[in-house]
């Protein structure tokens, strides 16, 4: 009788919870013989090479057939393999290898990747790694046809468990295809195209169980949770009860967000909430489609700037990434925030900054106000391209703005902007509002004075906590100090939202405090309608919302405002919540914040 | 002299040049004639080959130098231009 529950923890990347039989892949063996040949053998070698290269060529063409159109993404895996089998490079490589020195295909090819390795490694950068990954795939795959050994193929039985070293993309659809119930590798990282395949198929999926293989044999039953990463061999009859269980909720919940994520969050005393995107580049957008976004309200620009501080100066960048998002994007409200850069990732004419306090430094709006000619490319680029789409419903804010005389600077730059490109020609539309962001403890204490100056506010939870308690979240010797609920802070989160309530705008929050179920009850109770937070909360963020009553929450909310700790608070809520929300929001680990 | 046309443009998309771009660009460079390069400071790429392209190591933002010397050059150096503009639709 084996040991049962032992327990290996990995990195979850697909989530899902799968019940099955391991099914053990061991490394492939790969043939390297290496030896010199004489001058009448380079064409026999060649011609190794090129039957393989047809050989491995075909096999991933019937792959594709088998996979139809069904699956995208990975079928455009394997084009992009067997494109790298044909590349022209590579086999001008190869041959010359074989001709050149005079040996056998199989250590030319070993010789090529040592050489594709060196180009690759040059930079590091997880994204580049992965594209070493694909062509050694691809390479494996020529060795093995050189030598016959690719006559075998994995046919697991479907409610098998794939525990293997790593995974190539091909084997990955392979057992995908074979409706495996869940894998599990060794190795790999959460950007790779193993992972990506699988989120295809929805396949729960784990990575990084580092020695689980020393642990595991063919047919032992095992239990995979893609959520937390948990793995449990030869798990006792509690864990496999509980893991049913568990699958059951998951698969009821997860239907139930997606026929709710589309309709409106109303609470049971019928008060409507507005659930926006939160935004990194225009390729997340489709995202946020699927997710029931309402809008985009925050959409974030830095990326422009990081890279080429020459290119950034240019208006025409600004220009296209916002007609792009435009575009892109066919719904409600979209909100550009202006870059918000920390002095040390900037170069400037004197070079990089090196201030001994950068938080507190040369940073966002201070930088921007600092250097108007880049300040004024983004916002004529971004005045520009919505005078092309001016139906769309544009909205730009500025960051860290501490002060009525910064705010008024900033739009002064606005204002100018506008005034230049009407002189110059351009119809400019009406149809856009200005804003600030709220996210410093003397901005918030001055928020009724803001209110007159904008159309609406975006609170920056982030910052906001960070400056007000003195505790950078990523310092690990404090971050247990970061705390949300603590009352400084809601206190100044219930100034703010009045200041914006009585002056008649707009007042939307776009910082992580929103994905926290007790976060965002507290600023809804405070009279928040409007949220906005990464597209993968918004289904779960309006489902919360639908099981509340405003007027409670209101109740409990300023009740919170009078205890003396974020820990009352927090027992507070779920107290008084817990057991009506549990489900849906209070996750079971118990120790995660967020709604997800 | 043979026709060489030659145009930069900006990587906009958020993980470079990886593999999927990679894929979709030479699709489009072998369809010319043309002989296509592309260029990221020192480094010159054979436009046709993936592997190339993958070696750039193009980042996002950064800026490449097209440039193609043949029959169908500037129609070539026009389209991808294009393409590399669009974001490859990512």
């Amino acid at each position: 009788m084996s040991e049962i529950n032992i327990f290996v923890s990995g990195k979850g990347v697909v989530p899902g919870i799968s019940i099955g039989r391991a099914y053990v892949v061991q490394p492939r063996l790969v043939s390297n013989i290496q030896r010199n040949i004489s001058e009448g053998e380079i064409p026999i070698e060649i011609q190794r090479f090129n039957i393989a290269i047809d050989k491995s060529y075909e096999q991933l063409e019937a792959l594709k057939q088998k996979i139809g159109d069904e699956y995208r993404d990975p079928g455009h895996i394997l084009e992009a393999h067997q494109m790298m089998l044909k590349d022209e490079e590579l086999r001008k490589d190869v041959i010359q290898f074989i001709s050149d020195r005079l040996i056998n295909v199989e250590w030319a090819i070993n010789l090529v990747m040592e050489k594709w390795e060196k180009i690759f490694l040059r930079v590091e950068n997880e994204y580049f790694n992965e594209r070493l990954s694909d062509l050694r795939f691809v390479t494996y795959r020529i060795l093995r046809n050189i030598s016959g050994l690719e006559c075998f193929s994995h046919d697991p039985p479907p409610d098998a468990i794939v525990i293997a070293p790593e995974l190539s993309p091909v084997e990955t659809i392979q057992f995908c295809k074979n409706a495996v119930t869940a894998i599990v590798t060794e190795k790999g990282g959460a950007t790779s195209h193993t992972v990506i395949i699988a989120k295809s198929f929805e396949i729960p999926t784990v990575i990084a169980a580092r020695g689980i293989l020393d642990l595991i044999k063919n047919g032992d039953l095992i239990l995979v949770n893609g959520n937390t990463g948990e793995v449990i061999i030869n798990p006792d009859v509690n864990h496999v009860r509980e893991y049913r269980r568990r699958m059951i909720k998951i698969l009821a919940m997860e239907q139930n967000l997606i026929n709710e994520s589309h309709t409106a969050a109303v609470t049971m005393d019928g008060v409507e909430l507005t659930v926006y995107a939160n935004v990194d580049f225009a390729e997340e957008i489709e995202k946020a489609i699927t997710h029931g976004a309402e809008g985009i309200g925050l959409y974030r620009t830095e990326f422009l700037f990081l890279s080429n501080i020459n290119e950034a100066m240019n208006e025409e960048l600004h220009f296209r990434d916002t007609l792009n998002l435009m575009e892109k994007w066919k719904g409600g409200p979209i909100t550009i925030r202006t870059f918000d850069l920390g002095g040390d990732k900037f170069p400037t004419e004197g070079g990089v900054l090196n201030e001994p306090n950068p938080a507190l430094g040369l940073r966002s709006i201070r930088l921007a106000l600092k250097n108007r000619k880049l300040f004024k490319a983004q916002i004529r680029g971004i005045l520009r391209a919505h005078s092309s789409m001016p139906e769309v419903k544009l909205k730009i804010m500025f960051p860290l703005i501490s002060s009525w005389d910064e705010l008024n600077e900033a739009k002064d730059v606005y204002y100018e902007c506008m005034e230049e490109l009407t002189q110059e020609g351009h119809e400019l539309s009406e149809n856009i509002s200005i804003g600030t962001m709220i996210e410093l403890p003397s901005a918030c204490m001055i928020s009724d004075i803001l209110a007159r100056e904008v159309d609406f506010f975006s609170i920056g939870s982030n910052d906001l906590i960070q400056y007000s308690l003195a505790v950078d979240r990523a310092n690990e010797n404090i971050s247990y100090l970061y705390r949300p609920l603590h009352p400084g802070v809601l206190r100044m989160l219930k100034f703010t939202i009045d200041s914006a309530l009585n002056a008649g705008i707009e007042v939307s929050i776009c910082g992580d405090m929103a994905t926290m179920p007790i976060g965002a009850l507290i600023l809804m109770g405070f009279g928040l309608r409007t949220f906005s937070v990464p597209p993968s909360f918004i289904p779960h963020l309006k489902k919360m919302f639908r099981q509340v009553s405003a007027a409670e929450i209101k109740d409990l909310s300023e009740q919170a405002l009078n205890m003396a700790s974020h820990h009352d608070i927090s027992e507070f809520f779920r107290n008084k919540l817990g057991s009506r929300l549990q489900e849906e929001i209070w996750p079971e680990e118990g120790e995660q914040d967020s709604v997800k | 002299m043979s026709n060489t046309h030659e145009k930069d443009v900006v990587l906009v998309n958020e993980q470079g040049l990886h593999t999927r771009p990679a894929r979709i660009l030479v699709e489009k460079t072998t369809r010319f004639k043309s002989e296509i390069e592309i260029i990221l400071n020192d480094y010159v790429a054979n436009g046709k080959s993936i592997m190339g392209l993958l070696g750039l190591l193009a980042y996002k933002g950064c800026k490449l130098k097209i440039r193609a010397t043949g029959e169908d050059a500037e129609e070539a150096v026009k389209e991808i231009a294009t393409l590399i503009e669009s974001g490859f639709d990512e």
